[in-house]
């Protein structure tokens, strides 16, 4: 096993309560861990933990990745785009943040898969959320990045894209990603990807498949 | 600053400058505040008996003020009402880069709007304000503070729940020194005078060394 990410003995508190209680996994290269759990049970939180967009108040992540932040793609419940924008612009505009030639991001395989040509020229405003969704995945993995966390990716996508975007999921692990995903759903989309299942309950993880 | 995060930090403002073109509400807002003092300015310069440019101090201290406060609320803040923040806090760049984009947006902002309130004013007065380049210099200095502190207070902001008493406390609070050692330079330009050589360098040295400083702090406020 190759690990990219460690988190030992994660807890975080909100709000007075305790969300997470001392979770601690690893995540390898090529692997798709799915993690589920009723509304308000931490999901959210401990992929933000694991993006290092909130800290924990007790525990560590370790990013045994090469490239820093660079090695981290995360997509969060709501698309991160600028509704004035068109989605090529705002592809293109995070590309050249993360040093992606430009030119070669509509050649990337999870450009054509995702179905963006069609609407590249159109404002992020002007779409329907499953196309804003897929649009930010895009946006997320647009750098190759090694650690991939997408926050219930599958909501709001029709059956085809959804079929679409387990490919590029797959298509991610096989080039020595390491995917997380969640979702309060266990549905087949996640369990067909999913090499590991968590199921996360009073704040921690329990191995379920 | 490597070659490849001065051309980030020049893709940033350029987004910024496209959101403001594409959605222009904040920039005519802005410059509708900046004609209209200029408009109220003139009027009472007009019809007081003050000497002409008395005004000027205070009238300059209230618009960079207050487009600190407009332009605090371009800043980080739209980065949260576009939910685009995080994106930003997981770029591959240092903080201060991020900070650096966002203060010289703001900057640029402050210095175009005040400059649009002395061409106001000049034009409701009949009178051009000064000498043009220290004027100039002093707007800089000023706009420079400003568009530091309100950039810092923007960052702060992402991160309250009330948000909107926070820029106006810190702008008015952290400019008050610059206004008050700068204000003598002031009423020598707004009566006509260019004032002693060198007066400009503690003025733009105060700023910028802010502006160090708040670049310093944002690294704890973005990371």
């Amino acid at each position: 096993m190759n690990p990219l990410l460690e988190a030992r003995g994660l807890w975080k508190m909100l709000g007075g309560k305790w969300v997470l209680r001392g979770i601690s996994l690893a995540l390898s290269r090529g692997e798709v861990v799915f993690i589920t759990g009723s509304n308000g049970t931490g999901k959210t939180t401990l992929l933000r933990i694991l993006a290092g967009l909130v800290r924990p108040s007790r525990g560590s992540v370790a990013y045994l990745c090469s490239g820093g932040k660079r090695c981290i793609g995360y997509s969060g419940h709501s698309p991160m785009l600028y509704d004035v924008m068109t989605v090529r612009e705002n592809i293109l505009y995070y590309a050249t943040l993360y040093g992606v030639d430009p030119a070669s991001v509509e050649k990337n395989p999870a450009w054509s898969s995702l179905g963006l040509g069609g609407v590249a020229g159109r404002r992020v405003s002007e779409l329907s959320y499953g196309w804003r969704k897929r649009a930010d995945i895009m946006r997320a993995i647009l750098h190759n990045p090694e650690i991939v966390l997408l926050d219930e990716p599958f909501t709001g996508l029709d059956p085809h894209a959804s079929e679409s975007l387990g490919g590029v999921i797959r298509w991610l692990a096989s080039h020595g990603s390491g995917v997380i995903l969640t979702s309060p759903r266990p549905d087949r989309e996640y369990l067909d990807l999913a090499d590991r299942v968590y199921r996360l309950v009073d704040g921690a993880l329990k191995l379920a498949g | 600053m490597p070659g490849n995060t001065i051309r980030a930090v020049y893709v940033l403002v350029r987004k910024d400058l496209m959101l403001d073109y594409r959605s222009p509400i904040h920039a005519t807002t802005q410059a509708v505040f900046s004609i209209a003092s200029g408009v109220l300015a003139g009027l009472v310069q007009r019809q007081s008996i003050w000497e002409p440019g008395a005004l000027l101090p205070i009238s300059l201290a209230i618009v960079l003020v207050f487009q600190g406060i407009f332009s605090s609320y371009i800043s980080f803040v739209r980065e949260r009402e576009y939910n685009t923040i995080d994106s930003l806090r997981l770029l591959p760049l240092p903080p201060e880069a991020v900070y650096t984009a966002k203060f010289l947006y703001t900057t640029m902002n402050i210095l175009a709007f005040t400059t649009i309130f002395i061409g106001s004013l000049a034009f409701f007065t009949g009178t051009w304000p000064g000498p043009a380049l220290p004027l100039l210099v002093w707007i800089l200095a000023a706009s420079i503070l400003v568009g530091s502190v309100a950039s810092l207070a923007s960052a702060m902001m992402i991160y309250t729940s009330s948000p909107s008493s926070l820029a106006p406390m810190l702008i008015m609070t952290l400019t008050l020194p610059f206004f008050n050692v700068s204000s003598r330079a002031l009423n020598t330009i707004s009566q006509g005078y260019v004032p002693q050589p060198g007066w400009e360098a503690p003025l733009l040295g105060y700023s910028v060394g802010f502006l160090i400083v708040a670049a310093l702090l944002s690294r704890y406020l973005l990371e």
